[in-house]
């Protein structure tokens, strides 16, 4: 049997083993199976506000997630590179690594108002930790030699981070932003539950309010297939892509 | 190309455990532009740094190493040092991609060193003798002022060993550069060296400066190179005479 059969059989799976348990332990009302939330879906894609907050919670996702990113790399670059600078933010990362979501996100709404920004930025703050530490290793695992060579064939810093540096960060990179995509999302909607009128977050805590459990799948679900969506459009050929030296 | 003087009054490594370690002692000699040097001596005794020196790659030492103006250099590292992401051509092109009139060298080195057809190859799929040659082109393309060689035939066969060391003598011979070109293998030495500097077991000391007047080309056809390397390897064997 190929890959690909094992997978779908195994995705099959799961929906057998949801509709047998919604219907067979537990009450649709409680627990509606695979139908249920697919027709909900349909109808909250065609009529509800499905789409919108789809979108919004994307636009907040992508944007905590740029940021994290590039601040994350940027400092874990430095942090990895030079001792004193490690020396000095070692003891911040601790702290910030450890700092709980939830504290983050009150706080920024207390001190910033319930703003977009305030919303954004409490996410990212949540994320840039974890690529500093991933960074940091990455930068830590550079070949010397490599550098070095860069160096003798004065290459410059541009090319040299470029050419050289980059690509031996890529595989770190890639674990970042699979692990990032995800921990984001999740933080997005706690943000969107406190402090914001639009979103998925939003939505699931107004269903969960009306015991609409179906809703509340439907729009999760939503957002499970756009990211698993990104995963195999976007995340796989790009590895593959920056792979096919190896061998 | 350019007279390189190197004057080395110590060289010391930090070890790990808080140890120090002498490897380089009151080193002094002098490459004229243009001439092919064998820095030859047993493995361990800092011939490796001594190039690190000269590239600049070698870190704090005590006294001094000069050279005419800002040289180019070109290092054929021990391990090839390429870049696996990038293909061949692309590793080589590299180096250059500042020098608009080089870049044209790119694919005439590639010919010279037989890769041609290998360009678009990356390199974990060569094998060590064809990433040598890789380096060995890329050290070429940039037009150096000196070219530093670290044993660029070690651990490869016998026949992969002569037909690199030749191919390194053909380009040499076309391109004539200031060299500085680190062996254990006196045969290597002879064959394409113009002078051979002998050095002690750690920490490296010069021990003999010897000139090889063998006429260029130096090919197989008579046993002088090797009776030639023979004599000296007897020679440098010997109990050291001052």
């Amino acid at each position: 049997m190929t890959t690909f059969g094992v997978r779908l059989l195994s995705f099959l799976g799961l929906i057998v083993i949801w509709e047998l348990a919604s219907t067979l332990i537990a009450s649709p009302r409680i627990f509606p199976g695979p139908i249920v939330v697919a027709t909900l879906f349909a109808v909250e894609f065609q009529h509800g506000g499905l789409p919108h907050h789809l979108a919004i919670t994307m636009a907040r996702v992508l944007a905590s997630f740029c940021i994290a990113m590039s601040f994350g790399t940027v400092i874990g670059l430095s942090m990895g590179r030079y001792k004193l600078v490690d020396a000095l933010f070692d003891g911040w990362l601790i702290f910030f690594l450890n700092l709980p979501a939830l504290v983050v996100i009150v706080l920024a709404y207390v001190w910033f108002g319930l703003s977009e920004s305030a919303a954004i930025g409490a996410v990212a703050i949540n994320k840039i930790p974890s690529v500093i530490a991933t960074v940091r290793e990455g930068t830590r695992a550079i070949d010397r030699n490599l550098t070095e060579m860069a160096h003798v064939y004065r290459l410059g810093w541009r090319r040299t981070l470029t050419k050289v540096v980059m690509p031996q960060l890529i595989p770190y990179l890639l674990v970042s932003t699979r692990t990032g995509l995800s921990l984001i999302w999740k933080i997005v909607l706690v943000v969107e539950m406190l402090g914001r009128s639009d979103g998925i977050g939003f939505q699931i805590h107004t269903y969960f309010q009306l015991f609409d459990v179906g809703r509340i799948l439907a729009y999760s679900i939503a957002f499970i297939v756009v990211v698993q969506g990104i995963e195999w459009g976007l995340l796989i050929p790009i590895e593959n892509h920056l792979n096919r030296w190896r061998r | 190309m350019s007279d390189v003087v190197v004057d080395i009054k110590s060289k010391i490594f930090n070890a790990e455990n808080g140890h120090t370690l002498p490897v380089i002692r009151d080193v002094r000699f002098q490459v004229k532009s243009g001439q092919f040097v064998c820095l030859f001596g047993p493995s361990g005794t800092g011939k490796t740094t001594m190039l690190n020196l000269i590239a600049g790659i070698g870190g704090d030492f005590d006294g001094r190493i000069d050279i005419l103006g800002s040289p180019t250099v070109g290092y054929v590292f021990q391990e090839p040092r390429l870049l696996p992401w990038l293909t061949v051509r692309q590793n080589i092109a590299l180096v250059v991609a500042d020098h608009p009139d080089l870049a044209a060298d790119v694919d005439e080195l590639l010919r010279a060193v037989g890769l041609t057809e290998f360009a678009d190859t990356y390199p974990e799929r060569l094998s060590l003798g064809m990433a040598r040659r890789v380096a060995i082109a890329r050290a070429f393309v940039v037009k150096p002022d000196i070219l530093l060689l670290d044993e660029p035939f070690v651990s490869l066969d016998a026949e992969n060993a002569m037909r690199l060391r030749k191919l390194l003598g053909d380009l040499w011979t076309s391109r004539p550069t200031t060299t500085l070109f680190v062996t254990h293998d006196m045969r290597d030495a002879v064959e394409l060296a113009d002078r051979i500097l002998f050095f002690s077991p750690r920490p490296a000391r010069l021990e003999r400066d010897v000139t090889i007047a063998l006429p260029r080309p130096r090919n197989n056809v008579d046993d002088s190179i090797e009776k030639l390397a023979r004599e000296l390897e007897r020679n440098s064997a010997l109990p050291n005479q001052d």
